[in-house]
């Protein structure tokens, strides 16, 4: 039995970052809520873990967390990857606070690279570990030079570079990190999620918080904000399909698929996010997921053949 | 001077700073920062004197519009942060039946860092969502924007106009603008962040 975190009982602060530095990224956090899709540049203190693996979202997690509220962190939708279980025990270790698989019960949810195939609700925070948070630097390599694209709209650029892919393979060939526009004003990067997550950041009912820990930047989505990703007329943001193609654990479709190999070289589907499995395998149930109009269009799909086999 | 004893700057300001990131992502909302029995100086709402504890340090500056001697050294004592003109200050603490001269100065940030914008904190009287919890004038605030979702009606006590007009006037060229907190003597807070918009009716 761990007792409850005192302030004098440890040899460090209560999360670990000192109280001079939480406030400092908790005044850039507001400045980031306050312009949505805006990359707000703070300090980005010396973490036990080294830049580039998840410090970023270290910072926001430990500046708003508090001693009630119940930590949950994925990596690629999973619970039990490397990644997720250090950050997982060393935050438990240094606030103590409560844990969890159970995505619903979750208060703050750190991530990387996916968003809970659960839908989240207002009473939840999502904290996404950012590699690259300027969505512009494919095609323009200096930073001063970005920050000015974004503070006069001049996105041509970006959307030249999504026309020539299209003009070369067929179609906008951005996989994970789909650029999105926020709010009618900034491009932004939604981190390396999948597609099939982009839609879920429009007008949710939960705080999405960025941090990039490497390059030094904090962003955010606010609940009930616009969030669209690019798209032209006539060539369209699609998700990524699955067709036909069912998890061999559950034996169900409408969510975001691994591929595992097996020594032969076979593979075989297996639903990504490890807490939606468990539920769907153990209880018996299928959480509430996502209401957009792209996954409606898979799940219709899904109902109308019923009888695929995985 | 008074150093607060009773306040805890650990938990108590983390507390206040999710009630206030709360309100900041849901313009709209009411919170309630309670819990400490602090007291600031005369002229200033508990609810705004927590507010600078919970986020002002050496980093920052803030500007005080009234009582600014008493207000300054309260805050220099306790979070050792440093006063400072209206047009520099990082946060500005004002009173809702001010003048609005001190929020005409305040940083609004630039194209490149919007962002080293100023936080304002206004003191009015009273905060409601429903029209009968307040007696005597006040005004009708239709909020729209993120983190709202459609439109989100406010009424408020204690506030001039004029202040309200001259904040439209900061945040019309967004990004550029300044972000609002209002706090009322019952230690609610609304949040007007500058991507939101809002129309004022008179009651």
């Amino acid at each position: 039995m761990i007792p409850s975190f005192k302030k004098f009982n440890s040899r460090f602060n209560f999360a670990f970052i000192d109280e001079n530095t939480k406030r400092e990224i908790r005044r850039k956090l507001l400045k980031a809520i306050c312009l949505p899709g805006y990359q707000v540049p703070y300090s980005s203190p010396e973490m036990p873990i080294a830049r580039g693996w998840g410090t970023g979202g270290l910072h926001v997690t430990l500046s708003v967390i508090g001693k009630d509220d119940v930590f949950k962190i994925i990596d690629q939708g999973s619970d039990a990857s490397v990644n997720a279980c250090n950050l997982r025990d060393f935050v438990h270790r240094v606030t103590h606070c409560r844990v969890t698989f159970d995505t619903h019960a979750a208060t703050l949810i750190q991530t990387r690279h996916r968003i809970p195939e659960e839908q989240l609700n207002d009473g939840q925070i999502l904290v996404f570990q950012v590699p690259q948070p300027e969505p512009l630097r494919a095609v323009e390599r200096y930073e001063t030079k970005t920050r000015e694209m974004h503070g006069e709209a001049d996105y041509a650029r970006m959307w030249v570079s999504l026309y020539e892919a299209f003009v070369r393979y067929g179609d906008i060939m951005q996989g994970a990190g789909y650029p999105v526009m926020v709010n009618g004003r900034y491009i932004m990067s939604p981190s390396p999620i999948p597609r099939w997550d982009v839609p879920n950041l429009h007008q949710s009912d939960c705080l999405y918080l960025f941090g990039a820990g490497r390059e030094k930047r904090l962003y955010a989505i606010p609940p009930h904000t616009d969030v669209v990703p690019l798209e032209f007329d006539d060539v369209k943001f699609r998700i990524e399909q699955f067709p036909g193609i069912r998890c061999s654990l559950s034996g169900t479709g409408g969510a975001f698929m691994d591929e595992l190999y097996n020594d032969l070289g076979h593979f075989r589907h297996v639903i990504n996010d490890s807490d939606f499995l468990d539920k769907l395998v153990e209880h018996k149930t299928r959480p509430q997921q996502w209401s957009n109009k792209y996954l409606q269009q898979v799940l219709d799909e899904m109902n109308a053949n019923p009888d695929l086999e995985s | 001077m008074t150093r607060e004893t009773s306040y805890d700057e650990i938990f108590d300001a983390q507390a206040h700073f999710r009630l206030i990131m709360d309100s900041m992502a849901r313009p709209g909302k009411l919170n309630v920062l309670n819990g400490v029995s602090v007291q600031p100086p005369g002229s200033l709402n508990r609810a705004s004197a927590l507010i600078g504890l919970a986020l002002l340090n050496a980093d920052v500056s803030f500007f005080a519009a009234q009582n600014a001697d008493a207000i300054g050294t309260y805050f220099t004592a306790n979070t050792a942060s440093r006063p400072a003109p209206a047009a520099e200050a990082d946060f500005l603490f004002l009173q809702g039946l001010d003048h609005p001269q001190g929020l005409e100065q305040a940083k609004s940030g630039t194209l490149t860092y919007p962002d080293t914008s100023a936080f304002i904190v206004i003191d009015v009287a009273h905060l409601s969502l429903t029209r009968d919890q307040i007696t005597g004038p006040m005004l009708q605030l239709q909020l729209s924007g993120p983190g709202v979702d459609g439109q989100q009606t406010v009424f408020v006590a204690g506030l001039n106009d004029a202040l309200l007009t001259t904040l439209r006037e900061k945040n019309v060229e967004y990004p550029l603008g300044v972000d609002s907190i209002l706090t009322d003597q019952n230690d609610r807070i609304l949040c007007i962040p500058r991507s939101n918009r809002f129309v004022v009716g008179g009651l």
